[in-house]
């Protein structure tokens, strides 16, 4: 190894490497090298799968963002939901993908409900990208479908209205077309907002709306009725509690109700009421001067106006004062009480308290009176007894708040009043009137010859007048087909709530001794209704002698028998 | 040199730093998006129980069951009175306790007990 050239090469150049050391060297740097290209491979895997992952799962949070902008929802006064929306998986398949239509339909008809083998190869071979072929799904036929692993079959989430209180306020919900677009009541007329996803909250009570909507539908079997509705108003805010109209309807299956079921008798239909229209008139009797109470009106003979005569139930022999007037029924007498007001006063008043045009509710199920265009003296004089114009129950009931209330004509509404919210507020009638005019409605319910005595619900003070009317038909009056109706204010002495009931078309029955009137239909059912609505709406039975209640009471009236004064009613 | 060695490791960790913010933030928005669907589901869920509750909970539904099961009836308004119509305590001696009637049904313990 010392050879002399190497010296030379020892002396120019440096030492050479060991072999093998440099070996070792060599072997170390490729390692490293070798790792590095394997991190920076592994790096770039991880990212793209990171980075697909990432997409999917942003895909999917764009779809959840599309579920959560979904129909707002309905709640009643006291936030229960009324009408909601369940998430559902929508079927849907593109024919285009589907390789074998027939086998496809063969796997696919025994899990699928309106579907045979026969339609779904119809459906399925068709020249469409998009068929849909179950709306909802079920989440175990969901599963046993993915299984089948048919490809171009897909799911879709979706969401589809419910209604889960079923019947009730179903009128007043209303519905959703197959695009979740409102196509009847507060669906349609709130579907801007909840289409936006906002809640809407009704000014209807559940618990109240049920009781009402079942003591109407058992006057209308007992009586073998055509139908009916009833309305709860809250005098001093407007409020609609409870709005009922039968025959109704399972919103949940529209398509199933008919059109007398979707009609809403409460808002939409137009009745001529009949004697509960007395209530407005001694009203307006009373406010404009025309009658004081204790002025006494000639009643024993018929009274002809221009082809018509009118005629009592009970004819009375005796001039009767302006309470026993409302008391006994007496048309004679609410006539000469309306010639004694006038045409021009009348018709003022009678607009003033809404009844010549549409009720502004939040629903477009409304409509407007049908009233004369020319006031004429038979006007006046059929309208003192509620004939000669059709109005809805709910205008009934808004325009007896008004006069047996605190005088005050509130915009009636359909929504949940918020605090500080303002309504329309007309002055119509004067206190002292109002109060007249409940404490001789309280007379029509507690005297011992009142039409109303069936709606007493003892120490609930409840107030009212009864109206049986002959329904319109071509050509005249249908003697045989009655609307009975109830209205009634509760607490006398505290005015807080005013009832309406209708029944359509009662039959005299034998437990009624073959009455069908308002006093036999339509009375029982406000007394039952004032029983079990009074605890909920916090309304507490007093002692209708105490001397605390009866100053709140006008009670200087006599009734029937000279002697016999009110000290005793 | 050192200059150029110094500015390259600047940047290199600036690069560093942006790529991991850049990561940071797609890990964020993925957790975001993760939790927007575990919301959405959550709220389907409770979508779905609250439809079944207020199906369950017709007043319809809970009259003929409260009726049917309870014997519970609308209340009487002779079961309500305001509180001051309730009359206050009164203290008994032991003289007046002998003119209470008792409830029959119970006036045999009360005499054992006399005993």
């Amino acid at each position: 190894m010392n050879s002399p050239l190497q010296k030379l090469r020892r002396l120019i150049l440096p030492p050479r490497p060991d072999p093998a050391r440099s070996r070792r060297i060599a072997e170390g740097r490729l390692m490293i090298g070798c790792l590095v290209a394997f991190g920076i491979f592994i790096t770039i895997g991880v990212r793209i799968v990171g980075l697909a992952d990432a997409s999917a799962s942003t895909r999917l949070a764009k779809s959840a963002a599309a579920i959560t902008t979904e129909r707002g929802r309905i709640l009643d006064r006291k936030g229960r939901l009324l009408a909601g929306n369940l998430p559902i998986t929508v079927l849907h398949a593109d024919p285009s993908e589907i390789m074998d239509a027939r086998d496809a339909a063969a796997k696919l008809a025994p899990l699928l409900t309106q579907h045979d083998h026969a339609s779904l190869t119809k459906l399925l071979t068709k020249k469409t990208r998009y068929v849909e072929l179950d709306r909802q799904l079920p989440p175990k036929r969901h599963a046993q479908i993915l299984q089948l692993g048919i490809p171009g079959v897909y799911f879709a989430k979706g969401a589809v209205r419910v209604y889960p209180r079923e019947y009730a306020a179903a009128h007043i919900l209303g519905h959703v077309d197959t695009d979740n677009i409102g196509i009847a009541g507060i669906e349609k007329s709130m579907n801007a907002k909840l289409a936006a996803g906002e809640d809407v909250t009704l000014s209807i009570d559940l618990g109240l709306q049920a009781v009402i909507r079942r003591e109407i539908q058992q006057q209308i079997d007992s009586f073998e009725a055509i139908g009916g509705a009833g309305i709860l108003l809250d005098i001093k805010s407007g409020e609609m509690l409870a709005v009922a109209s039968l025959p109704d309807f399972n919103p949940n299956q529209f398509a199933l109700a008919n059109d007398d079921m979707r009609f809403n008798r409460a808002t939409k239909g137009l009745y001529e009421m009949g004697s509960t229209f007395k209530v407005l008139n001694t009203a307006i009797a009373l406010e404009s001067g025309a009658a004081t109470t204790n002025q006494r009106f000639e009643v024993s003979k018929p009274m002809r106006v221009s082809r018509f005569t009118i005629t009592d139930y009970h004819p009375h022999n005796k001039p009767l004062n302006v309470p026993e007037i409302l008391i006994y029924s007496s048309n004679i007498g609410s006539a000469r009480m309306a010639e004694a007001i006038g045409a021009e006063t009348q018709r003022a008043f009678i607009d003033k308290l809404g009844l010549l045009d549409r009720l502004e509710l939040e629903i477009p199920e409304i409509s407007r009176p049908l009233s004369p265009k020319s006031w004429h003296r038979t006007t006046t004089v059929t309208v003192s007894y509620g004939h000669g114009i059709s109005i809805s129950p709910a205008h009934l009931a808004s325009a007896v708040a008004a006069a047996s209330g605190n005088g005050h004509w509130i915009q009636p509404t359909l929504l949940k009043r918020q605090t500080g919210d303002n309504p329309l507020r007309l002055r119509v009638f004067s206190e002292k009137t109002a109060r007249a005019v409940r404490s001789m409605m309280r007379l029509v319910v507690s005297h011992e010859d009142g039409t109303g005595n069936f709606a007493e619900a003892r120490g609930y003070m409840v107030g009212g007048k009864t109206g049986t009317a002959e329904k319109i038909q071509v050509g005249g009056y249908n003697k045989k087909a009655n609307l009975a109706t109830f209205v009634a204010t509760f607490p006398v002495h505290d005015p807080r709530y005013v009832i309406v009931i209708l029944v359509d078309e009662p039959k005299g029955q034998k437990h009624s001794h073959g009455y069908a009137t308002a006093g036999w239909v339509a009375a029982p059912a406000i007394r039952r209704i004032v029983e079990q609505i009074a605890p909920m709406l916090g309304v507490l039975p007093v002692d209708e002698q105490s001397p605390l209640i009866r100053q709140k009471l006008l009670l200087d009236f006599t009734i029937g028998n000279e002697e016999a004064t009110l000290a005793s009613y | 040199m050192r200059l150029i060695l110094l500015s390259a490791l600047i940047l290199v960790g600036l690069g560093t730093t942006l790529y991991q913010v850049k990561t940071g933030i797609d890990e964020r928005q993925d957790r975001l998006h993760r939790l927007e669907l575990r919301i959405a589901d959550t709220k389907r869920d409770i979508a779905v129980l609250e439809a079944e509750w207020a199906y369950l909970s017709r007043p319809e539904r809970v009259m003929t069951l409260s009726g049917d099961l309870l014997q519970m009836k609308p209340i009487g308004q002779d079961r309500i009175l305001p509180l001051d119509a309730i009359p206050m305590r009164i203290e008994f001696g032991q003289a007046d306790l002998k003119k209470i009637v008792f409830n029959p049904a119970i006036q045999p313990k009360k005499k054992d007990q006399a005993e």
